[in-house]
């Protein structure tokens, strides 16, 4: 399968800069950015600087989506009806209270800490094990807090984009707040002690992965732009931006 | 009134051809039956456009839903092109999307308009009231759309009608037959909205001569009378509103401090599944001219994409050099940000028509306009019965005096709204028993 020659090529382009397109070729096109930038801000930059790696993620992400992922999850949705797809979706936002609460605390908002420590609870009990949503039925919406947002709300920068595989549009700021939100929820108490019943194996995460990815509409390029690239690198640089604001 | 013909269009197939649209209108001395009063709460055309129908006023529809009484598919690559490179995620072929019945029903062909995906926001809601009206539904994307410019169009360089009906009757010829051996089709229709319009009816004129396909019914939804004159108007939004670059930028800011100003007025994270478009129009209230850059914005970014591909597909060196190597990796942030710096007027003069006049001794920016316009085609609209014509008074796309030479042309087959803007009343109830009955019953009475 292409796809899984692909991670090879990947380490190849690994922090390469990405050529521009108008650059390349024998002649110059007519209608050309001129190259020393002097035409200023287009509103739609980004810091970018492994675009080409970037580029070859994103590359590998669709191509993953089509083949993988996207048949799993339209599987998982013709197969599993949607009252148990409810379920496995709320126990699984559900455990991400603990990430909520940790980090609601780390930005010094006890509304959001509180709230969070609320939910899980109401729905840890009330709502079986999280199975279901009581507290947001009773008013007491998600939160979505994460270790890349308490950064961003300190002021930590964003730094360069970064497409992650599997996971999409990043930054290097929110790929280690990844990193530290799995770390932390697997590895210290108390929230290991959840962690570790909550996923006894590998397939629970993957279930998780499975669940995830079919409660998003989003299909790589049915944009039919060329440049969803660039669109999408803006839109959720920006979108990540208001969810710091938030 | 209004609970009865709601109850019909539920009816599936069954109610259909009972489903006469109850209601006032007027019969205009050209025939036309112009639907007055009209409930239909957004005075505003650009409001109609950009936020579509409001809740309040929407027919009770099916929704869609993938693999229930929905699919999507890919079929070969029609063109028989070799896809470059940098068009790689569209090797897998032409898209195209089904709504259906549970038993056998007849088949509205709908063609989306310009740089509309088969399962675009517009061709969605059509689909819903067609296929609460008893119709199968298959959506085509526009000849403009990437997937199909790349897939199904023989020269690359979509925007003449007739080529591009062409390129959509083979599209057809690969997809109808995938389509029946999953569903069972009685009869077939055509329909198109904007630009869609102009292809379906010169897809209308053309099938006869193939003789492959027989479509019964043929409805344009507000088309453009000349393609060159609305695509003039909708670039002249972008460019008095966004071309100039502080503005840009000040857009660009503006409408992302809405954005933070609706969630923090909602507490959290923003709902946009379902009406959202309309919940920001109730929240914000934007004037006039965001709305109008807003349009233009659109239609921009869409004339980008269109150029660029065109200039891959031909070599043209309009973006880049045609030589150039460009990659799956490459960079195309300039030639985003290049290419939405110029006109739809520059991509005519220097790619569209240059590209043609190579190809055809006498081809001209004149031939060109004058072939986009559905006056080149007059006596075959006007002679057609099969034809039908819906569209608003109010519609954006149209220039002075184009409403009332569509009004002459179509005449007792004409319908038109006196709100809804360009495309934006199709969920509207009225509208969808009208759309229904014109495919049922030719709206005849």
């Amino acid at each position: 399968m292409r796809a899984l020659a692909l991670p090879a090529a990947l380490l190849l382009l690994a922090g390469c800069a990405a050529l521009p397109a108008d650059q390349l070729g024998s002649i110059e096109p007519r209608n050309r950015l001129p190259p020393d930038g002097s035409d200023g801000e287009a509103g739609i930059e980004v810091w970018d600087p492994w675009e080409g790696f970037n580029r070859g993620v994103y590359w590998f992400n669709a191509d993953f989506d089509e083949r993988i992922f996207l048949p799993l999850a339209d599987g998982y949705r013709t197969l599993v009806p949607e009252p148990v797809r409810d379920r496995v979706h709320d126990f699984f936002n559900n455990l991400g209270e603990i990430r909520n609460a940790a980090n609601g605390l780390l930005q010094a908002r006890p509304e959001v800490a509180s709230r969070a420590v609320m939910r899980f609870a109401v729905n840890g009990t009330i709502g079986i094990l999280g199975l279901f949503d009581v507290a947001g039925a009773a008013g007491l919406g998600e939160q979505d807090e994460d270790f890349g947002q308490t950064l961003g709300w300190w002021g930590v920068p964003p730094g360069p984009y970064l497409v992650l595989p599997l996971l999409g549009p990043s930054s290097l700021r929110d790929a280690v707040g990844l990193a530290v939100d799995r770390a932390a929820t697997r590895s210290v108490p108390p929230a290991s002690d959840v962690t570790e019943l909550a996923y006894p194996s590998p397939a629970v995460d993957a279930l998780e992965a499975v669940d995830t990815r079919a409660n998003i509409d989003f299909r790589y390029y049915d944009s039919g732009s060329a440049f969803e690239y660039d669109v999408l690198r803006f839109l959720s640089t920006k979108r990540r931006e208001l969810e710091i604001l938030r | 009134m209004v609970g009865r013909r709601r109850v019909i269009a539920g009816l599936a197939g069954l109610g259909a051809g009972l489903a006469l649209p109850a209601g006032a209108e007027i019969r205009r001395a050209s025939g036309a039956r112009w639907i007055e009063p009209y409930d239909f709460p957004l005075e505003d055309p650009f409001a109609a456009t950009v936020v579509g129908t409001p809740p309040q006023v929407q027919a009770e529809r099916p929704e869609l839903r993938l693999g229930v009484n929905a699919f999507r598919a890919r079929t070969g690559i029609p063109s028989g092109r070799t896809i470059p490179d940098v068009f790689w995620y569209d090797r897998r072929g032409l898209g195209y999307g089904v709504a259906f019945q549970p038993g056998p029903a007849p088949l509205v062909v709908l063609v989306a308009g310009t740089g509309g995906a088969f399962n675009s926001r517009t061709t969605r809601i059509l689909a819903r009231g067609l296929l609460a009206g008893g119709f199968h539904v298959l959506g085509l994307s526009s000849p403009s759309f990437g997937n199909f410019q790349t897939t199904a169009s023989e020269t690359g360089v979509p925007g003449r009608l007739a080529h591009d009906a062409a390129d959509l009757h083979r599209a057809l010829e690969w997809i109808l037959p995938e389509v029946e051996r999953r569903i069972r089709i009685t009869g077939l229709h055509l329909a198109g909205y904007s630009l869609g319009a102009s292809h379906a009816a010169h897809l209308a004129r053309l099938a006869p001569e193939r003789g492959r396909f027989h479509f019964e019914r043929v409805l344009l939804l507000n088309p453009p009378k000349s393609v060159f004159s609305s695509l003039r108007i909708v670039d002249a939004l972008f460019e008095r509103h966004l071309g100039d670059p502080e503005r840009r930028l000040a857009f660009i800011d503006a409408a992302f401090d809405a954005f933070a100003q609706l969630q923090r007025r909602a507490g959290g994270a923003l709902d946009t599944s379902r009406d959202f478009l309309y919940d920001v129009h109730t929240a914000l209230r934007p004037g006039r001219d965001t709305l109008e850059a807003l349009v233009g914005l659109v239609f921009r970014l869409m004339s980008t994409n269109l150029a660029f591909i065109a200039d891959v597909l031909t070599g043209s060196g309009y973006l880049v050099a045609p030589d150039a190597p460009i990659g799956a990796t490459s960079s195309l942030t300039n030639v985003f940000v290049q290419g939405n710096r110029l006109s739809f007027e520059r991509f005519l003069d220097d790619l569209f028509v240059p590209f043609f006049a190579r190809r055809e001794a006498g081809y001209s920016r004149a031939a060109a306009i004058a072939e986009q316009d559905l006056a080149a085609i007059e006596p075959f609209l006007r002679g057609d019965p099969r034809l039908g014509l819906v569209t608003s008074a109010d519609d954006i796309i149209l220039a002075p005096g184009e409403l009332a030479w569509l009004e002459r042309v179509f005449g007792r087959r004409a319908v038109i709204f006196p709100r809804g803007g360009h495309c934006g009343n199709y969920a509207e109830r009225r509208f969808v028993a009208e759309l229904a009955d014109f495919f049922a019953t030719g709206w005849a009475r």
